[in-house]
C-alpha cells in the first residue's frame, strides 16, 4: 500500500521522498510486545522508537517529532490514557495520531475516554501484524506528505522573500531612473529656459547697438559686434540642438503610418531662408512609412538643413528626395549636390559632435546627423550614406513599410 | 487717464529686466501707440488684475485690453497666472498671450489648454506686436 503511494507521486517530488523518513514512537511497559511491535513495523522503513514508560515517553516526545505513537493503555504507574492526557497538554502534539494497544476487553466507556484524549484508533492485543502494519503506515504517509507539503511551503516562502527582494531592487532602481529621468528632463528644460534667455538678451543688445550707435561706431567695433553676435548666436544653436537631441532620446515612441509628402512639406517650410535657396525636387507618389512624427521630422530637418548647407560656393544647392519599396522597408532617399564626403568618414559623421573634413569650414554643431542616427535607430530604422568628395551625397533612411491591409 | 484715449493698455508679466527692455524697444518699432505696464512676477500679475497691492489706483492701472505672459515666472509661474484667470467668475476678456523662451511643444499644448490665445517665442518682433496690437485697436 506504501509502495503504491510512493510509486504515485509527480516526478518532481519523487527525488525527495526517500529521504523523508518520519519517526514511529511505541509505548509499552512489556520488552517482548515492544520487540514484536518493532520486527512488524521495521519493515516500512521508518525510524523506531521505543519508550518504556509514559515518563521516557514523554522524554523522547521533546526531542523529537512523531508521525505516530503507539501507546500501551495498560502500564504501571502512568497509564496510557494518563500518558495521552499529558501528551495533548504540549501544543506541539496537538495533533500527533495515537493509536492506542489495549490487551483489555476495554468497556465503551474507555474506548470515548479515549477518542476525548486524542486516540485515532485502537489496536487489540494480540496483534494482527498486517493490520497494525496498514494502520501505522497511513500516518506514516501522512506525516511524510505533511513533511513534503511544509517543506514546499518554506521553499515557497523562501522564493517569495526572494521575488519579494527582488521586486525592491527593481522598484528601488526604477524609482532611481525615474528621479534620473526628471532631473535629465528638468536639465534640458532649464537649459531651454535658463541658458537660452542671457543668450537672447546678448544678441538683443548687440541689436540695439547696432542700429542705435552704429553710425558713432568704426570699422573695428562694427566688426567685433558682429563677431560678439555670430558667437552669441552660434551658442543658441548649440543650446538648441542639444535640446532636439536629448528630446529625440527621450521621446515616447509610437510608430504609425506617415505620409512623407506632408512632412517634408512640412519641414521644408521651417528650415526657410536656406531651404528658399535651394532647389528640391521630390519625386512624386512617395511611399508610406511607419514612423513617429516628431522624430521623423527631426530626422528630416538635418537631413533636408545638411543637403541645402554643405555646398562649393558659388554652386546652387540642389537636393532630390525619393523612395524606394524593399520587402517590408521603405528607404528614403535625400540626395544632393554638395561637397561630399570622404567614405573613412561615413560611419563617424554620425557620431555626435564629429565634424570632419571640408564640412568644418560651414556652420554647424556637429549634432544634426547624431539626431538624425538617434531618431532613425528610436523608430527601429537604420541610416547611412553613400558619398565621396566632390560627387554630392545621397544619405538614406531604413524605416519599416505600414501593414499593408489584406487583399 | 489712459483708457478714454483709445490707447490700448498692455499688461507685461515680466521679471527680467532686459525682457521688459526688448518688449518696450519692440512695441516702440512697431509704430502701434500703446501704454505697457509691468507686473515683475506671477503674484503681482494677480494683484494687478485685482487693482490690490501698490496697483489699487485703478486710474493709474486700468484693467488691461491684453496680456502677455511669461511662463518662467518667480512665486506663481504662467500656468498657474493663466490658471488663476480661468478660476475667475467674472473672466477678464483680455487674451493672454504668452511670451517665452521655450519652444518645448509640451509648454504650447498646457498654455493653449489652459486658455492662452497665442504662443509667442522671444523675443517679440516688432511686425508680431503691431499685428497683434492692431487687432486690439479694432475692437
Amino acid at each position: 500500500m506504501e509502495q503504491k503511494i510512493l510509486t504515485a507521486k509527480p516526478g518532481r517530488q519523487s527525488a525527495n521522498i526517500p529521504k523523508e523518513i518520519v519517526n514511529i514512537l511505541l509505548v509499552d511497559d512489556q520488552p517482548g510486545k515492544l520487540l514484536a511491535h518493532e520486527a512488524i513495523l521495521s519493515e516500512l522503513g521508518q525510524r523506531i522508537i521505543k519508550a518504556r514508560n509514559g515518563v521516557e515517553a514523554l522524554e523522547q516526545l521533546l526531542r523529537n517529532d512523531f508521525a505516530v505513537i503507539l501507546l500501551d493503555v495498560n502500564m504501571p504507574n502512568m497509564d496510557g490514557f494518563e500518558t495521552a492526557a499529558l501528551i495533548r497538554q504540549r501544543p506541539r502534539f496537538e495533533r500527533t495520531p495515537i493509536i492506542f494497544v489495549t490487551g483489555y476487553n476495554t468497556t465503551d466507556l474507555d474506548r470515548l475516554k479515549g477518542y476525548e484524549l486524542g486516540a485515532v484508533d485502537y489496536m487489540f492485543l494480540p496483534v494482527v501484524p498486517q493490520v497494525l502494519k496498514a494502520k501505522v503506515s497511513v500516518f506514516v504517509e501522512l506525516a511524510r506528505q505533511t513533511q513534503i507539503i511544509k517543506t514546499q511551503a518554506e521553499d515557497l516562502a523562501a522564493n517569495n522573500r526572494n521575488q519579494a527582494q527582488q521586486l525592491e531592487v527593481i522598484q528601488k532602481l526604477n524609482e532611481e531612473l525615474r528621479e534620473a529621468n526628471s532631473e535629465l528632463e528638468t536639465f534640458s528644460y532649464s537649459v531651454s529656459h535658463d541658458l537660452r534667455a542671457p543668450l537672447r538678451s546678448l544678441t538683443g543688445y548687440i541689436d540695439v547697438l547696432l542700429e542705435d550707435y552704429g553710425s558713432r561706431l568704426d570699422a573695428d567695433a562694427h566688426n567685433h559686434l558682429q563677431a560678439l553676435d555670430r558667437a552669441a548666436k552660434r551658442m543658441d544653436c548649440l543650446t538648441r540642438d542639444l535640446l532636439a537631441y536629448g528630446r529625440v532620446a527621450r521621446e515616447t515612441v509610437k510608430l504609425e503610418a506617415v505620409q512623407l509628402q506632408h512632412v517634408i512639406e512640412e519641414v521644408i517650410s521651417l528650415i526657410g531662408s536656406q531651404a528658399a535657396k535651394a532647389k528640391i525636387t521630390i519625386e512624386p507618389c512617395l511611399a508610406e512609412v511607419l514612423a513617429h512624427r516628431f522624430l521623423l521630422e527631426q530626422c528630416l530637418s538635418n537631413l533636408l538643413s545638411n543637403a541645402t548647407k554643405f555646398v562649393p560656393p558659388g554652386v546652387a544647392p540642389e537636393v532630390r528626395i525619393r523612395t524606394e519599396v524593399r520587402a517590408n522597408q521603405v528607404r528614403l532617399w535625400v540626395e544632393d549636390n554638395g561637397i561630399g564626403i570622404d567614405p573613412t568618414y561615413h560611419r563617424k559623421i554620425f557620431s555626435i559632435f564629429e565634424r570632419v573634413g571640408d564640412m568644418q569650414k560651414y556652420e554647424g554643431t556637429g549634432i544634426g546627423l547624431a539626431i538624425v542616427n538617434r531618431a532613425v535607430q528610436r523608430m527601429g530604422g537604420f541610416c547611412g550614406v553613400e558619398s565621396a568628395p566632390g560627387q554630392g551625397s545621397r544619405f538614406w533612411v531604413d524605416l519599416p513599410a505600414p501593414a499593408k491591409p489584406a487583399a | 487717464m489712459n483708457q478714454p484715449t483709445g490707447v490700448p493698455i498692455i499688461l507685461l508679466v515680466e521679471d527680467s529686466p532686459d525682457d521688459v527692455f526688448f518688449f518696450h524697444r519692440a512695441v516702440t518699432k512697431s509704430k502701434v501707440a500703446a501704454t505697457t505696464h509691468v507686473a515683475i512676477d506671477g503674484v503681482e500679475a494677480i494683484n494687478y488684475l485685482q487693482n490690490q497691492g501698490r496697483f489699487a489706483d485703478r486710474a493709474a492701472f486700468p484693467q488691461p485690453d491684453i496680456i502677455f505672459l511669461d511662463l518662467k515666472l518667480p512665486h506663481l509661474n504662467g500656468f498657474e497666472v493663466l490658471e488663476w484667470i480661468g478660476r475667475q467668475p467674472q473672466r477678464p476678456a483680455a487674451p493672454v498671450i504668452i511670451l517665452t523662451s521655450s519652444s518645448e511643444p509640451e509648454d504650447r499644448e498646457r498654455a493653449e489648454t489652459l486658455g492662452a490665445a497665442l504662443f509667442l517665442t522671444k523675443p517679440p518682433l516688432p511686425e508680431q506686436l503691431s499685428e497683434i496690437l492692431g487687432k486690439i485697436n479694432k475692437c
